[in-house]
């Protein structure tokens, strides 16, 4: 039983960080229609602006991670505006986006690596290693707040799409940017503010994630257990994103205990492969929807 | 002394890739007007609406509204008052009746001037009040249309452009369609075109017509008279 729950926690600290990633993923995807795989490199940079900013500026540990999260959300919108909405502008097949998103992803940690070398690098901070006690079950600070941010953050995300102005407008063009447009809605604007928020959430993740394991170049590669829980939870969902990046972050660590760490990757592509035969929609994703 | 039209198209020209699907079209329409278009599948008529409506870019010729050219982007056509019912009505179907007016909004910054707006689309159109927190998905035909008209009026347009308002509704909600359009018209003083392929209907309800044929205009004229000219009997009317 013990094991169970300190497992347990162990899943939902890990998929409250898929969680984050994987909206992203859905975000971008219900407004744009293409998965923007240059996550990873944003997770990435978020991780190591953070890890910079405790080591050279000495700022605590909380601080660290607003401003790696800001520094994530700025990189988001420089790929946005830098590579896809050129692209959009000459309205290529969504296709080539996503080849350009797998492009940023393969240059961003070979920029790191030749920038500050391939050295895995402990995140710089004391204060989230501390493991406290609760019964007979150990939780380290940075699981408590990898969940308490991410709600926070999920939170603020819900408010901001549905009791905004922009947000509206986000919503308004996740069905149909040409007729949102008709209404006044500009689209750039929109997705600026799509790519800042989904950035800033790949940060954050990059940011526990650097907390729970390392800080390193590659670590991005983490950015597509994002990816697959946004699409089992259903292409362009945020509530399946949310849901299938917890589900996936508690069976993942479920099997590793209970069977064999080594199954665990294994896992998650067997899950994916799965949800996309028996429910190409995903769990809560859109029905194919009228578009007359 | 002649007043300056709301809207004025001049000599345009519009193609889609190598396609002319417009060949130079002239028209000018005065604030308060309510003119249609009408003409066969394929004559252009949508695409006219959409490259006023600023979803389509034209090649040739000039459009000027209220003395000026059109703005450069489609986002800011809305801003200026020029608001279109699109074909098909393409209702955001993942947001609620309430939220599809306010994206009709989303111009409007004035909060007291969106809630007046939604009480006369509610007083107009009774029904989508009921059905205020429904998804846009669930409505029938007939209320997907009264909700694409409240929505274009949310903006307060001065120009209102409805493309093919009846299609695919039941004979009784088109009469009470066009019967809301004279209203929207006489009440708010909304200039407005309509684009109509049943040409009995949209020349008993527009005061003027422009009769399209293959990217032209063949016609225009008092939708009375054109009603009475045997060329339009014969093609458009269905008399013979």
């Amino acid at each position: 039983m013990n094991t169970f729950l300190q497992q347990l926690i162990t899943g939902i600290s890990i998929g409250s960080i898929y969680a984050l990633l994987a909206v992203g993923y859905a975000l971008v995807f219900s407004v744009f229609n293409f998965s923007n795989f240059g996550f990873g490199a944003t997770m990435m940079f978020g991780a190591f602006a953070a890890y910079y900013v405790i080591l050279g500026l000495k700022l605590p540990l909380f601080v660290s991670i607003l401003l790696g999260m800001a520094a994530a959300g700025i990189v988001s919108m420089m790929f946005e505006l830098v590579i896809y909405r050129p692209m959009r502008k000459k309205n290529v097949m969504r296709i080539y986006l996503m080849i350009a998103g797998l492009g940023i992803n393969i240059f961003a940690p070979n920029f790191m690596l030749q920038i500050v070398g391939g050295a895995v690098k402990g995140f710089p901070s004391d204060w989230a290693r501390v493991t406290m006690t609760v019964g007979s079950v150990n939780i380290t600070r940075s699981d408590v707040l990898a969940l308490v941010m991410s709600i926070a953050l999920l939170t603020l995300l819900w408010a901001f799409l549905y009791k905004t102005r922009v947000g509206l407008g986000i919503r308004a063009s996740a069905f149909d940017t040409r007729t949102a447009a008709l209404m006044g809605i500009n689209v750039n604007v929109v997705a600026s503010a799509v790519f800042i928020f989904s950035g800033a959430a790949a940060g954050v993740a990059g940011c526990f994630y650097g907390m729970k394991y390392s800080v390193y170049p590659a670590m991005g590669a983490v950015a597509t257990k994002g990816f697959i829980a946004s699409t089992v939870g259903g292409l362009g969902s945020l509530g399946g994103a949310v849901v299938a990046g917890l589900l996936l972050g508690f069976l993942e660590t479920m099997i590793a205990s209970y069977i064999s760490t080594t199954y665990r990757d294994l896992f998650a592509y067997a899950l994916l492969v799965i949800v996309l035969i028996f429910l190409p929609g995903g769990l809560m994703g859109r029905q194919v929807h009228d578009k007359i | 002394m002649a007043e300056s039209p709301l809207l004025a198209v001049k000599d345009l020209e519009v193609f889609y890739g190598g396609i002319q699907a417009i060949h130079g079209i002239s028209l000018e329409i005065k604030k308060g007007e309510m003119v249609a278009v009408i003409g066969a599948n394929g004559a252009g008529k949508s695409t006219l609406l959409n490259t006023i409506a600023g979803d389509k870019s034209y090649q040739k010729g000039s459009i000027t509204f209220e003395g000026e050219p059109l703005p450069g982007r489609a986002y800011q056509f809305a801003e200026k008052g020029i608001c279109l019912v699109p074909e098909g009505r393409r209702i955001f179907v993942n947001l609620t009746v309430y939220d599809n007016l306010l994206v009709g909004a989303y111009t409007v910054r004035k909060k007291e001037k969106i809630k007046e707006r939604l009480e006369e689309v509610y007083d107009l159109f009774p029904r989508l009040k009921e059905r205020e927190k429904q998804m846009g998905g669930t409505l029938s035909g007939g209320e997907q249309q009264m909700l694409a008209v409240g929505r274009a009026m949310m903006a307060g347009p001065k120009l209102m452009m409805l493309d093919e308002p009846s299609m695919g509704l039941a004979p009784v909600i088109i009469d009470e369609m066009f019967d809301k359009f004279k209203k929207i018209n006489s009440k708010y003083g909304t200039t407005m075109i309509i684009v109509e392929q049943n040409a009995q209907l949209a020349l008993d309800t527009a005061n003027r017509a422009y009769v399209m044929s293959v990217g032209k205009f063949i016609m225009e004229g008092d939708s009375q008279e054109l009603i009475h000219d045997p060329k339009v009997q014969e093609a458009y009317l269905g008399f013979k």
